[in-house]
């Protein structure tokens, strides 16, 4: 099992990065202290002994649910009543680089 | 008639009848939400146009004799993470200012078509991440049984305003006890169903494979009816279990004999941390269902020492997945994203959209989800969640209900809990187990300690929605409480 560790300034930087969130050095710090923390009362787990026990990932046992491939009528009008920006009838994202 | 002082069942005869009109019905309650709202702080969003409209048709319906639903005129409050066309949506979240569902969710769709109101869109944690509703970007909703207090949440405002009389029943969603938790502390009654009983189809995802839409009302009948109305198979929800609609106030016409039922209280659920009033309280109701000549034993499950646990880490990882999606292009807050690429925007917009409880969950999720780290916790977290599900198993092969306390304290006061996020997750102790195990699981009022509504909690296999009704009525019947409008 992998070490479980306290965090560093660094890795919840790292993790805001993966997230894709900034974060002010204010909650930065505030984070680093808490997480530290939750995270030591989350090792709790490991107490469990969960030997030869599978993962419950859902408790309703069902497996791809399929429907008929049938396009369903939605009027573009509602879909477009929402995008703070656009250009016309397109959604207008920020530059990609 | 004084329709405040009715149950929402009363009430959808009385319209039927033509007793009263939906628009006076309506007048009335906009008349206490005029005089209690701005103590209480409930709604986010007001629909008033959209009410009225619907109440105006089922007046028109029953003039001319035709048929009305089962809500007949029932003025109901919707937790602001359930799509309602055309009302804006926020879940009570700055990210989601301004987005206007373009579509109803399911459960709107059948409130509907048995002719409710609904009146508006509830005040709530941000995304549902939280128990007292004092996450929310918008307002601080108060309890009705004392304004310096939390409500509860993250469905605070659906069950204070049930609480208040500023609608007479109200959708929340409990991932981890937001239903049961404000139904405790506000004292009305709330329900989560069993896992996959109500279609999720239009509820903004917070930790999918945990959270269901409920019910919370002023009393059992009513929130049996409201089951009734919203459960069933949708296809629109893959998760969504293939049952037949049950009527289940049917079953609770029968007298209160509850001759061989088993009901087992957690011992777990006493543990240290919970208020010696509160448990006596609950206690007391539960052996006085001995008077119904039901059994009362306890049982130990010891794998709930780690299901709180387990549950932060699962709901956080769920989290960071589904919060993904925000980002700012297809709906609510988009911020300048002059001379930044599409990464740093993105980033920089939900830096400004969510709030801290959201973004602390955000990053503890992406750890345990993250290389190194995914073993440890989350796979460790879902099997532990194998464990409750085998320690519940093993428990019903004794007994027909779980009991103990929803919560293990009455409701605190404003900010008391704010300043540390751990203490705060603790709070969830009792209520969280069930969502692990996808069960059914009520909150009832069992009486006050210090003028505070406590709240009893019971737990049933799942699909047997209906034994919690029995119990939970027959608890009713014995007239240790009934509700009273507050403040």
């Amino acid at each position: 099992m992998p070490q479980k560790k306290s965090i560093t300034a660094k890795d919840i930087r790292h993790l805001a990065w993966l997230a894709k969130l900034d974060l002010s050095k204010k909650e930065e710090e505030t984070f680093r202290s808490q997480l530290s923390k939750i995270l030591e009362y989350f090792s709790k787990i490991d107490e469990a002994n969960t030997e030869g026990l599978p993962p419950t990932f859902h408790v309703v046992e069902q497996y791809n649910i399929f429907r008929e491939d049938e396009p369903c009528q939605f009027p573009s009008d509602l879909v477009l009543q929402n995008p703070p920006k656009k250009k016309g009838r397109f959604i207008k994202a920020a530059r990609i680089v | 008639m004084r329709p405040l002082y009715n149950s929402a069942e009363r009430i959808a005869s009385a319209v039927e009848n033509g007793e009263i009109s939906a628009i006076e019905l309506l007048d009335e309650i906009f008349e206490r939400i005029k005089a209690v709202e701005p103590k209480i702080n409930a709604f986010i969003t007001l629909a008033e146009d959209k009410a009225y409209e619907k109440a105006k048709d089922i007046d028109q319906r029953v003039r001319k004799g035709l048929k009305v639903g089962r809500l007949a005129g029932v003025v109901v409050a919707v937790k602001d993470n359930i799509c309602v066309k055309n009302v804006e949506t926020t879940c009570g979240s700055k990210i989601l200012k301004g987005y206007f569902p373009s579509y109803n969710a399911t459960v709107i769709e059948k409130l509907d078509m048995e002719d409710a109101v609904i009146i508006g869109k509830t005040n709530m944690d941000e995304f549902a991440m939280g128990s007292t509703t004092e996450f929310s970007a918008y307002k601080t909703t108060r309890n009705p049984y004392d304004l310096e207090r939390v409500p509860g949440g993250s469905s605070g405002g659906s069950a204070a305003a049930v609480a208040s009389g500023e609608a007479l029943l109200a959708l929340g969603s409990d991932t981890g006890g937001s239903i049961r938790c404000p139904a405790a502390f506000c004292g009305v009654v709330g329900l989560k169903p069993t896992y996959g009983l109500v279609s999720r189809y239009g509820l903004i995802a917070y930790a999918n494979s945990l959270e269901q839409i409920g019910p919370i009302a002023r009393n059992v009948r009513d929130c049996a009816l409201s089951l009734s109305v919203i459960a069933g198979y949708d296809p629109r929800d893959s998760t969504s279990l293939t049952v037949q609609p049950k009527d289940y106030l049917e079953d609770l016409n029968a007298t209160y004999d509850l001759k061989g039922v088993r009901v087992g209280i957690i011992k777990e659920f006493l543990a240290e941390g919970v208020q010696e009033s509160v448990a006596s309280k609950v206690l007391d109701t539960i052996y006085s269902l001995e008077e119904l000549d039901a059994s009362i034993g306890e049982i130990s499950l010891e794998s709930l020492e780690y299901a709180l646990a387990a549950y932060y880490v699962i709901a956080m990882s769920e989290a960071s997945s589904n919060l993904a999606r925000y980002d700012g292009l297809r709906y609510g807050l988009r911020v300048s994203d002059q001379g930044l690429n599409w990464g740093r925007a993105y980033a920089k917009n939900r830096r400004l959209g969510f709030g801290e409880e959201v973004k602390r969950r955000i990053i503890l999720g992406t750890f345990a989800l993250s290389a190194g780290y995914y073993e440890a916790y989350y796979l460790k977290a879902l099997k532990v969640r194998t464990l409750v599900l085998m320690d519940f198993q093993r428990a019903f092969k004794e007994f027909d209900v779980l009991a103990g306390p929803s919560m293990p304290t009455v409701a605190f006061k404003i900010g008391e809990k704010m300043e540390d996020p751990l203490e705060l997750y603790m709070c969830d102790v009792n209520t969280v187990p069930a969502n692990l195990a996808g069960l059914p699981a009520i909150s009832i009022p069992c009486g006050l300690s210090e003028g505070l509504p406590v709240g009893l909690q019971l737990i049933a296999p799942p699909m047997e929605e209906s034994r919690l009704f029995k119990v939970s009525h027959s608890c009713e019947s014995l007239g240790k409480w009934s509700f009273t409008l507050k403040p």
